[in-house]
Formats: C-alpha cells, structure tokens, sequence
C-alpha cells in the first residue's frame, strides 16, 4: 500500500484483493491517516479486483471517522465488479465514491 | 271589489281556496301540463342531483368531500327558495303566519324540494298536499302559484294569467308575462309570475353550475386516467428466452379508471416480485388508493420481503384514514429457479396456478376482506410452487363481472377455457389472444372497473432441489480458521477453471465462498477446539452448487432480516451484508438442519450472458 499526494490530496493505493485477511492491515494504514489528521485523504482502487464486506467495513469505520472529524475522504478508480459490491451494501449512496 | 274574500269568514275562504285551487289543478292535469310540470321539476330538482349523487356514488372515496359541495349548492337553492317565498309573502300581502311551507326531507325520498302552500287549517293543508302529491311531486313553485291564481277575480285577467302560467310551465320563458292591473290581486300575481320566471332562469343558470361540476368530474377522470397511466405502462414485458423467463402483464382501463396497477420488479438474482392491485370505486379515490398501495408495497417488499405485512400494512394505512379507500391486493415473492412462491392475498383478486403437467386450474386462496375495509385485519403470508410447466394467472376482479353479449354474466370457466386454450402461447400471446377473445365474449358491454392481467412463466426452474451432495462433486475439508480461507479460494478457482465457469461469476463465487467461511469461522463455535468445515462444489446443467457443512451452533442466515441499505452512514453496521451478498448474487440460498450440522446450499445459475430485466 502506497502513500502518495497529489496536488494536496493524500492518495493511499487499495491493493488487488480486500478480503478478511487484508483488511486489518488496511484498517491500521487508514486509521494511522485519520489520526494523523491527513486531509484530505483518498482511496485508490486501481489495482484493486476484488472487495469482501470485511473490506467494506473498513471503508465503513473511515468514513465514520473522518464525518466525526468533518474531514473530506473519498474513494475513487473502481473497477465496475469492486463497485458492485459497494452499489449491493448501499455504500454507494453514504460514501463519496468518484470515478 | 278588491278583495271579495275578505267578506267571507275564514273557513269558507279556506274552502274556496281549496276548490279552485283543486279544479285548477285537475285542469292543469288534464292539459297534459302537470305532465310538463313533473318534467321540469325532474330536470330542475331532481334529475341533477340523482345524477350527481349517481356519479357520488360511483366516485365512493371522496364521497364526503362531494357530498359537502353539492349540498352547497343545495343550500344555495334553498336559501333562494326561502327568498322567494319571503317575495310572494310581501308582494301578495298575505300574511305570513298563513304560509306554511311542508318540507319534504330529501333523505325519506318522497319529494325533493318544498311545497309552499297558503292555509291556515292542518286538514286542509293536508287534503291540499295530498292533491298536490297526485300530480306532481316537483312542480312546487308553479302550484304555489296555482294555489294564488284562485285568489285573482277577475276571469279574463285569469286566462291571461293562466296562459302565462301555461307558457312557463311548457317551459316558454321568453314570452313576456303582462302586468295585470285590474286588480290589486291580478297585479301582484303577475308580478310575482315574472318573479317565478326569474327565479326559474336562476334555477336554470345554477343547473348550468351542475354541468360544471359534472365538467370537473370529467376533469377529474381525465387526472385520473393521467395518473394511471403516468404510473405504469399499459404492457410489461420480461421474455429471456435463454433464461426461461416469460412474464407478460397488460391493463385495459375501463372509461371510469377502476385504479388497478401491476407491479413487477427484480428483487435479486434469483427473485421477481409480481403485485397486482385493484382498487374499490373508480377515478381519483381508487386512483390515489392505488398509487398508495403500489408505493407501500414496492418499498416494504424491498425492505422486509414480507408480502403479508406488506398488504397488512397497506390494509392499516387506507382503513386509517379520513376519506376510506380499499384495495384488493396480490403479492408474491417467485423464486424464478425454484419456483418457490411466497405469497399474500386480500380482496376479489383471483389467482391460479395452471398445472402443465395436468393440465388443470388451481386456484390460488387468499383473504376475503378488502384490504383497508376493515381495520387491522391480518394478510398472512402462504406458500406455493410453481414448476417449469407452470402459468401463474393473476386477474383483476372485474373480469368476473362482465357481462357478455347474451346480457349473462361472463363466467370464470369460459374465462379459464380460454386461457387454457392458448396456454401454449409465450405470456404476452397468451394475454393478447385472452383480452381478444373477452372482447368478443362481452361485445360492447364496457367494464365497470379495469381489466388487469399479470401473467408468470419460468422455463428456469430445477427439477429437483439436491438434498445430498452428488458423487460426482468436488469436496473440500478446512480448519476453522480465517487462515484457511486462501486454501479454499484456490480450490474454488482450480474448480472453476476446470469447469469453465464465466469469468463474470467468478468474482460472486468468490465473495460468496469467503462470506460465508469466515461467518462459520467468526460465529458458529463457542469452545477453543478444532473443527472441520467441509465445503462441496459442483455443476449440473447450467447450476453451479456450492454446499457449506459445519457442525456449529445451529443457525439459519436465510431467516435473518432484510440489510437495510437506506441507513445513513452514521448508523451503518456492517452486520448481516455478507448474507446480504450471498441473497443479492446468488439464486438458490437454503439452509437446513441436518443431525446436528448445519447445511447451506448455495446456486448460481450460469449462462454466458447474464439475464436482463
């Protein structure tokens, strides 16, 4: 997982699949950035083939973080079958998803 | 002479009134012009209002609200009647303690309007009524006026008058009334001739106002029919050849718009909802029951997948309000690879099931009350099944109360000879030929309320449902541990790639398989010891099967609540979305208890291109 900013945004690279055995390390990485007050912060799932609702939950806990902190967070660069899975959680319509 | 009358005592005036009033009458009746009379009472009093109350009726819903309005314009009437009385009373100078007005309250249906008649003695007020009750029930105004022309002297200035009377009667308002001046008697009576004619062309302007509001229920038809058809599409079609799916549905609305809806979606994969809704009553009401049912029930079914407590809750909400509404109601939730149904019904919808492999009608049951007839009645939720050779028939109640072209009732056998005649028909053939050949049955007779049909077909369902795991499957035993799960995705995709499963499935299979391990994994044990899950896979046909095996703490996932994706972000829970995903993406989700193991089978059915809807 890469960290990288990009005209003021700091941009962390999802990695090819998100299932139960990834998403603890994705959770620590995301939540370092969210203490760290890093703003406004991005996922980017470009690589990214495959997300399980452990990996959703994630996603779920992050952007619960940064609304507490009123903070802009957004996903973006998904894949139209990873993107699926976050339209049949209903988290296209709570997450600021960009693509 | 003046006032002849006012030298004879009171009986006798009384007397005298009654005789000429009478003779007058029955000449009145034998001209024919009692007959013009009733007419012109009907078309002023009666025929209206009996036209409007009709249409009151028929509307039902908002009976209240256009119960109030036409009693409005009664009371206007009535409030120019009254006036008119107090007129004559000034200008004839009668006294009007001598006036007594008899009225006929409209709901004892014996007359519709008043009758003013002057008298000061109850019997012969009562003789006089009933004389006037002989010729006409309506013609109110003009014996009142009859009943004053006794008290004219003068015979000529009377057949002057009563060529005047004769003129208004056959309904001549143009010809000019002449002012009689013989007699102060004669002079009050034509002047109140003229204010009778006056009082006539109001009547007649405010019967214009009638057409009026006639014109608005018109309008308010054509809303309704907007309504309607803003709402649906008159035809609704799903015909997926390679899938086998075949439902077609069609709604014919009748010239009053009975507010009949159909309702067909795609629940998930593996699920099509099929509602059909037929309101009580027509125009506007049933047409705003209808977009309340229809509304409710699509987002309930969505929410909770409870056909009955959607209907239920529909039933509490019309019953609930104001203005009643009612509404027959059909729900069914179809398995489109089981055949599997759940179902609820409320109300004179009728339902069938046609068996292909028996060629016969069943009949679908359902509850009787209406939904929103009667408050907090309870749609239960039943099952059936339906199997590849199947129709699923859904039809609206009207179709049960045509009247065919012999004046006889349409009956459901002839109804249900026809389907079965064309069965072999795709659905929306099917449904053609039906409405054509009920057409012909009832000629030119029209609906009395919307002929809606709904009917299901899936080539898609399995013949049989495997209960144990084929010999031919490919079997997998793993560790209770998250760390087993990249053993079974590797097991999964070497399945896979040997079966040549799609690759669009690959990535569900995938996330269904994890989904559900690490539930066993996170939630099935609650001591420290090993335990073996075992995991099965294999394809029949175009049904790829996966079947999970574990000897955990019983549990059920496919009897757990809807995941509600409409919470806002602060109160999501990520519980229950991977069940969620298991029902979105997969056909078959069943679970059983099995000595002590709990058994979940999981299918997908795989065809090169995915059905669409």
């Amino acid at each position: 997982m890469e960290l990288r900013n990009e005209n003021g945004v700091n941009i962390l690279s999802m990695p090819p699949k998100i299932d139960v055995l990834m998403a603890p390390e994705i959770e620590k990485k995301l939540l370092e950035l969210v203490e760290a007050n890093l703003t406004p912060l991005a996922c980017d799932f470009a690589e990214c083939n495959y997300i399980s609702s452990a990996g959703l939950r994630v996603l779920l806990v992050t952007s619960k973080k940064m609304k507490v902190k009123n903070a802009d967070f957004y996903l973006f660069g998904m894949k139209p079958e990873v993107f699926s899975s976050f339209r049949l959680a209903g988290f296209d319509q709570i997450m600021n998803i960009k693509n | 002479m003046k006032n002849p009358l006012k030298f004879i005592p009171l009986i006798l005036q009384v007397v005298f009134v009654f005789i000429i009033g009478t003779s007058i009458i029955s000449y009145l009746h034998q001209s024919s012009i009692s007959k013009v009379l009733d007419e012109m009472g009907e078309q002023l009093f009666c025929e209206r209002v009996k036209d409007i109350q009709e249409t009151i009726n028929d509307l039902g819903w908002a009976k209240d609200d256009l119960q109030s309005r036409l009693n409005h314009i009664l009371d206007c009437s009535e409030i120019k009647r009254n006036h008119f009385i107090v007129e004559i009373c000034a200008k004839t100078a009668v006294d009007s303690t001598k006036l007594c007005r008899i009225v006929y309250d409209p709901d004892t249906k014996n007359t519709n309007g008043d009758v003013i008649i002057i008298t000061a003695e109850p019997k012969v007020l009562n003789t006089i009524k009933d004389e006037i009750n002989k010729v006409t029930q309506h013609g109110i105004i003009i014996i009142e006026c009859v009943m004053m022309l006794a008290l004219a002297w003068s015979f000529f200035t009377i057949l002057r008058i009563v060529r005047s009377i004769k003129a208004l009667a056959e309904g001549k308002l143009s010809t000019p009334i002449k002012e009689e001046t013989s007699s102060a008697d004669a002079y009050w009576l034509s002047t109140s001739l003229c204010t009778l004619k006056k009082n006539i062309l109001e009547l007649i302007a405010k019967e214009a106002d009638t057409k009026v509001l006639e014109r608005s229920a018109n309008i308010e038809l054509d809303i309704a029919r907007n309504i309607q058809q803003d709402f649906l599409v008159s035809d609704f079609k799903i015909s997926d050849t390679k899938g086998g799916l075949d439902v077609f549905a069609h709604l014919e609305t009748c010239p009053k718009i009975g507010g009949d809806f159909y309702d067909i979606f795609k629940l998930d994969n593996a699920h099509v909802y099929l509602g059909v809704g037929d309101a009580k009553g027509t125009g506007i009401p049933a047409t705003f029951a209808m977009v309340i049912a229809k509304t409710m029930i699509h987002n309930l079914i969505h929410k909770h997948r409870h056909t009955g407590q959607a209907i239920t809750s529909v039933g509490n909400e019309l019953s609930g309000q104001k203005a009643k509404g009612c509404i027959s109601l059909f729900s069914a939730i179809i398995n489109i690879h089981t055949g599997e149904t759940k179902y609820a019904l409320g109300g004179g919808i009728k339902a069938y099931i046609f068996r292909g492999s028996q060629r016969k009608f069943e009949a679908i049951r359902g509850e009787e009350i209406i939904p929103g007839e009667v408050a907090d009645t309870v749609y239960s939720e039943s099952e059936f099944k339906v199997e590849a050779q199947d129709t699923l028939i859904i039809l609206s109640n009207a179709f049960f109360h045509l009247m065919g072209k012999n004046k006889m009732l349409i009956k459901e056998t002839e109804l249900l000879q026809i389907l079965e005649n064309n069965i072999s028909e795709t659905t929306e053939i099917l449904t053609t030929k039906f409405y054509k050949s009920v057409k012909e049955l009832r000629g030119d007779n029209d609906p009395i309320d919307d002929l809606t049909a709904c009917i299901f077909r899936s080539k898609n369902i399995i013949e049989s449902y495997p209960e144990s795991v084929p010999p031919y499957a490919t079997n997998i035993e793993l560790n209770n541990s998250l760390q087993s799960l990249p053993e079974l995705n590797a097991w999964s995709e070497e399945f896979n790639e040997q079966h040549h499963v799609p690759a669009e499935y690959r990535m569900p299979i995938a996330l269904v398989l994890e989904e559900w391990f690490v539930n066993i994994v996170s939630y099935a044990y609650t001591d420290a010891q090993p335990h073996k899950i075992k995991v099965s896979t294999w394809v029949n046909d175009n049904y790829l099967w996966l079947r999970f095996e574990d000897d955990g703490i019983p549990y059920d996932p496919t009897a757990r609540n809807e995941f509600d994706t409409d919470i806002p972000l602060e109160q999501r829970n990520i519980g229950g979305l991977g069940i969620h995903f298991i029902r979105q993406t997969m056909d078959i989700f069943r679970y059983k208890n099995e000595n002590g193991k709990n058994i979940v089978t999981i299918m997908k059915h795989i065809t090169p291109t995915q059905p669409t809807m």
